[in-house]
């Protein structure tokens, strides 16, 4: 099975004088497809390996390979266009554009991607807010949709280039738990229908147990991979 | 449209209140510095206008003549200390001059020349006689330089002969009318009769009181110089030149050269600092709209700092992040140049036509030019360009996984 994202002996560590090592050696592999979950007490290094995962920062050591490519030697402008390319985010916090309308924001990747707004682009936003059961919604400004609504949308957002992998940060984190649960089986569906690999990473033990594979992150280190209890309900 | 002028609009129209405060600041400014280069540059046109409009802006003349000492060094090597006198000129004539006129016709910064023969004489009717000051000249080339006929009030100009246009206050002084006879006796004791056939206003009260413009021939004859001419007069495309063009014709002449910058010391010296003045106000106003639009782009940044993050996250470059900010700043110079031309012109246009003088005359002439108005735009846009250096740099400086995690 193709691995969209391999991690081997990943470390980071902060500070020149007082170094703290975070992450003490990750090793991971997610496969094509694969809908995964990342869990983990606070303070375990979650974020500092989603932000490794994302391209958005550099380990100290080790091997990071997303959609086939090795990361760590590329330069900042080819990390920046693989991240448009390979990766779609979604956040516990939507981080839409306020500016935006629904449908310009989930455009935006493909604007971004090649330079111009189209309408040909709107179009396929509009599409994809359909998707998600917003086509109503296409014309509204972000700030007048409830915080389920802003969630599908970045959803629609990060998963409208079809990227090889989604990384999910605790998308469920700030909604209630039938607006969760909504997002959930929403991100799960749309990834497997487009056969996209999510990482999903929570704080819910439930939500962790219906993914194919659960990683568990405690110290910086993964200490733990097993499947699901309950994957695929 | 461009993704990251999309985004800028976006930012912008989000920020309406903001955006319109500031463009109203950065409209204000250019209002400022429209209005102020129309006021100062229309007066300084129109002090200059009056100012050359009776002086060539270069002559050539003849050197003076220096005294010698005679006897300043003996053979056996002893000097003699003698105090030389400087001795009064002679009125000497340039001879040849046509072929110098030819030469400085084609030497470059020159639009036009004119030879001119003048000397001192009295204007004599009857009992009354006043001072004068003989012009001879050749019409259709003196015109180019300083322009007589259109400030004509009656008659035409002197083509030939005896024919003499005098100033309107020597007219009033002399009781003279077009077609009257006009004695004029020059500084040699020459006398020639004239006939009246132009009066013209220069806007100079001395030069309307004292010039009489003769032909060229009949001026030679009276000031006893046949053949040869006093001077040679030169106007310039750019009269701000003429300290260089000055320095070039007397180099390539051998002659003395004078510009009117030499004689109006005081006059350029006002109207240098004239625009000192005007020019530091501009600077300070630029200044506050520059510092206006950047402080407003620094708090949208900050403001902004999560949605940079994850524009870098989808896959923006630092330098479209930049260009974001970059095409605010300019499109805030863009409004504020509209609204400030507008204003501009406007205040200027009300200010020409509230401040009048008793027959309606504007009492300030404005200025207010296409060009004054394409720099005064090209200012605005560029200081808000200018502006909006400092943040987009801040901006695409961001680290986008501190960016997405601020609060």
């Amino acid at each position: 099975m193709t691995d969209v994202l391999e991690l081997e002996g990943v470390i980071k560590e902060f500070g020149d004088e007082v170094v703290t090592r975070v992450l003490h050696g990750v090793d991971m592999r997610v496969h094509a497809g694969e809908f995964a979950a990342l869990v983990g007490p606070s303070g375990s290094g979650k974020s500092t390996l989603l932000n490794i995962l994302g391209l958005l920062d550099r380990p100290t050591s080790g091997s990071v390979r997303v959609a086939g490519k090795e990361t760590t030697e590329l330069t900042e402008a080819q990390r920046t266009a693989l991240r448009g390319e390979a990766l779609g985010f979604v956040f516990q916090f939507h981080h839409l554009i306020s500016a935006l309308t629904a449908a310009q924001n989930v455009m935006l990747p493909l604007g971004i991607q090649v330079g111009r707004m189209t309408s040909e682009q709107e179009a396929r936003a509009v599409e994809a807010l359909g998707e998600v059961g917003l086509a109503d919604r296409a014309g509204e400004q972000i700030t007048k949709l409830s915080g389920g609504q802003q969630q599908r949308v970045a959803i629609a957002r990060a998963l409208i280039k079809r990227p090889p992998l989604l990384l999910a940060d605790e998308p469920t984190g700030n909604l209630d738990t039938e607006t969760a649960d909504d997002v959930f089986k929403m991100i799960r569906a749309k990834s497997q229908e487009s056969g996209i690999a999510c990482l999903f990473v929570t704080h819910d033990p439930a939500l962790a147990e219906r993914c194919d594979r659960i990683f568990k992150l405690v110290d910086g280190l993964i200490v733990d991979v097993r499947p699901g209890a309950n994957a695929g309900s | 449209m461009p993704t990251t002028l999309f985004l800028a609009l976006s930012f912008l129209r989000e920020g309406r209140t903001q955006s319109a405060l500031i463009s109203a600041a950065v409209g204000m400014g250019v209002a400022v510095i429209v209005f102020l280069s129309a006021l100062i540059g229309g007066l300084q046109v129109d002090l200059l206008a009056k100012t050359l409009g009776t002086q060539p802006h270069v002559t050539v003349s003849r050197p003076e003549e220096q005294p010698r000492a005679l006897w300043a060094d003996q053979e056996d090597g002893a000097i003699v200390l003698t105090r030389l006198e400087q001795a009064a000129q002679r009125q000497r004539g340039l001879t040849g001059w046509q072929q110098t006129l030819e030469d400085i016709e084609r030497a470059s910064g020159v639009e036009a020349c004119s030879p001119v023969v003048a000397g001192p004489g009295f204007a004599v009717r009857g009992t009354v006689s006043k001072a004068i000051n003989l012009i001879g000249i050749d019409p259709l080339r003196y015109d180019k330089v300083i322009d007589v006929r259109s400030r004509l009030v009656e008659g035409r100009m002197v083509r030939g002969g005896a024919e003499a246009a005098i100033g309107v206050e020597l007219a009033d002084s002399l009781g003279l009318s077009l077609g009257s006879k006009l004695r004029v006796q020059a500084a040699g004791g020459r006398t020639e009769l004239f006939t009246v056939v132009g009066l013209f206003d220069m806007g100079n009260r001395e030069v309307n009181e004292r010039w009489v413009l003769t032909p060229m021939r009949a001026g030679q004859t009276l000031l006893g110089q046949v053949g040869a001419i006093t001077r040679i007069e030169v106007r310039l495309p750019d009269p701000f030149e003429a300290d260089e063009v000055a320095k070039a014709l007397s180099g390539r002449t051998g002659l003395e050269t004078e510009s009117w910058m030499q004689t109006n010391g005081q006059l350029l010296a006002a109207l240098r600092s004239q625009s000192s003045s005007s020019t530091m106000i501009q600077v300070f106003v630029i200044l506050s709209v520059t510092i206006g639009i950047a402080s407003v782009l620094v708090v949208s940044v900050v403001q902004k700092r999560r949605q940079i993050g994850i524009l870098r996250a989808m896959g923006s470059s630092r330098g479209d992040i930049a260009r974001i900010f970059l095409f605010q700043g300019g499109m805030l110079g863009v409004l504020g140049s509209v609204v400030g031309v507008a204003l501009g012109a406007g205040v200027a246009n009300l200010f020409r036509s509230v401040a009048v003088d008793d027959a309606g005359e504007p009492l300030f002439p404005i200025l207010l030019d296409t060009q004054l108005m394409v720099t005064a735009s090209v200012v605005a846009i560029s200081t808000g360009l200018i502006a909006a250096l400092l943040p987009a740099l801040r901006a695409a400086q961001l680290d986008p996984a501190d960016a997405i995690r601020h609060d």
